[in-house]
């Protein structure tokens, strides 16, 4: 087999098994949310617990209900800017909701 | 606090010189290093030191990033169709005038952006609501434009999707700086694997360095600065994307002229990113990312670190040659096979270290796709579909 193919075949397979480790991230944040501002372009959240004040950018990931005390898992990326806690959202999991 | 700055530039310029120098440390991993240690750099010298000495460092880095670019990873050019210009004119023993165009690229760029920046300011903020709308149409028509500009098309499709999922999945991965496996692997490892195995062997290096006229420069600056604007706020484009769009809507370009167009390109962006994140707060590049986590920078800051940025722009542009020519005199002395080894193991201990097991998967992987790409002789451009596609995504508008 020609080696170009070799290398696409073990590219697909390592894609596949990455996908499937994917699956098994753990959650960045979880906690009760105690507090919520929803603006156009962004979510100000904060977590009991949690000192910093989260923004979450990309709130399409979001479900489209979501209000204080509401308990939820975050999975994504934490960035800090200017003091802020950015996560831009993979996923969020409702866990309980009052 | 001119001493501290003074000291925190020096520091920055010196730094910038050996993180240059060493192949695969990309400035965004420089970048989150730095902001690791910021409460320790913030406990000893002013923010605004702090800030000086992340731009010194990072300009630096630019100019100084093209020695290991241009010497190492390179294939035998008669069998390599991706050959990168700077790799073509190593094998013809000129890889001096391959930095020397780069690094003048650059600089051009330093001062080409001083001239760009107040229309920034005059338009970027009212513009910025719009072109933010479009973002996706404008992504998805440079994605549509960078895959109808190769010749194998089916390939390079099944190349493209397997970009994309990779990027997509590299990214999804709970790892830390999970950028770092991705593009080493897709242009770094893959590179020098393929050279290890066509054992490469470098020609003796041209001491002279060929200085291109003025009337060649000119297009390359012009179509660099109507190009660089819109690749600074625009996310998942790489300089050598926008360089590719530039010389194919502007008419083709020759080697040195896409060299030198890339080095303003590159130049320009990291220059603008500062404006940008003064004007609309999105931090372009790493470095621009980390300056953000320290303060927001005044105009008036911003006319200080611009003239920071002129002087060690120069000073880099002297830097990278010297060490050019020095190298450039040994490289086909050394055992070129040898160094590849011995970096191949860096790279790989350093992923290990940094981004963990997972990560190592993800070079392991990236390199097998980079490979699959130079076995097939595609241009590696269009690996950069890793982040394109991802970013297509996060615009989606329906």
């Amino acid at each position: 087999m020609k080696p170009e193919r070799i290398f696409i075949i073990l590219t697909i397979i390592g894609i596949f098994l990455l996908l499937i480790l994917s699956n098994f991230n753990k959650p960045i944040l979880t906690g009760e949310i105690s507090s919520i501002k929803i603006t156009q372009n962004s979510i100000n959240l904060k977590i009991e617990n949690h000192s910093e004040d989260i923004l979450i950018i990309n709130k399409t990931k979001l479900p489209e209900i979501i209000k204080k005390g509401d308990i939820i898992e975050i999975y994504g990326n934490k960035q800090l800017q200017l003091n802020k806690t950015i996560i831009f959202t993979d996923k969020i999991i409702f866990l309980e909701s009052p | 606090m001119i001493l501290e700055i003074i000291v925190g530039i020096i520091i920055g310029f010196i730094l910038g010189i050996i993180a240059g120098l060493i192949p695969g440390l990309h400035i965004n991993l420089i970048s989150s290093l730095i902001i690791v240690s910021l409460p320790f750099l913030l406990h000893y010298f002013s923010p605004f030191a702090v800030i000086l000495f992340i731009v010194s460092m990072s300009i630096t880095t630019v100019f100084l990033d093209f020695i290991p670019s241009t010497f190492l990873g390179a294939p035998e050019e008669d069998t390599a169709l991706s050959i990168l210009p700077s790799h073509e004119l190593l094998m013809k023993g000129k890889a001096n005038t391959a930095i020397f165009v780069s690094s003048l690229g650059s600089l051009i760029g330093i001062f080409a952006s001083f001239a760009i920046i107040p229309l920034f300011f005059l338009f970027l903020e009212s513009t910025y609501p719009f072109f933010e709308k479009m973002m996706f149409f404008l992504l998805v028509w440079i994605a549509i434009f960078l895959l109808m500009n190769n010749k194998n098309l089916k390939i390079v499709l099944i190349i493209c999707i397997l970009a994309s999922f990779l990027g997509i999945a590299a990214l999804n991965q709970s790892t830390n700086q999970p950028l770092l496996p991705l593009l080493t692997g897709l242009f770094g490892t893959s590179g020098i694997i393929f050279s290890i195995n066509q054992k490469t062997k470098i020609p003796e290096q041209e001491k002279t360095v060929e200085i291109p006229k003025i009337k060649e420069i000119t297009k390359p600056t012009l179509i660099g600065m109507c190009i660089s604007p819109f690749c600074s706020f625009l996310p998942g484009l790489g300089s050598s994307q926008a360089t590719i769009i530039g010389s194919k809507i502007f008419g083709n370009v020759e080697r040195k002229q896409f060299l030198l167009m890339n080095g303003i390109i590159n130049m320009i962006v990291s220059i603008l990113s500062l404006v940008t994140l003064i004007l609309i707060g999105k931090s372009r590049t790493g470095s621009a990312a980390a300056i953000s986590q320290i303060r927001e920078i005044t105009t008036n800051e911003l006319v200080i670190i611009l003239f920071v940025i002129a002087i060690v722009g120069i000073l880099s542009f002297t830097t990278t040659n010297f060490l050019s020519k020095k190298i450039s005199s040994k490289i086909n002395k050394l055992n070129y096979q040898k160094i590849s080894y011995i970096l191949l193991i860096g790279l790989t201990i350093s992923t290990l270290l940094i981004s963990g097991p997972r990560g190592m998967l993800v070079l392991t992987t990236s390199t097998c796709l980079g490979l699959a790409c130079q076995y097939y002789g595609t241009q590696k451009n269009i690996l950069m579909f890793c982040l394109l596609t991802p970013t297509i995504l996060y615009y989606w508008p329906f």
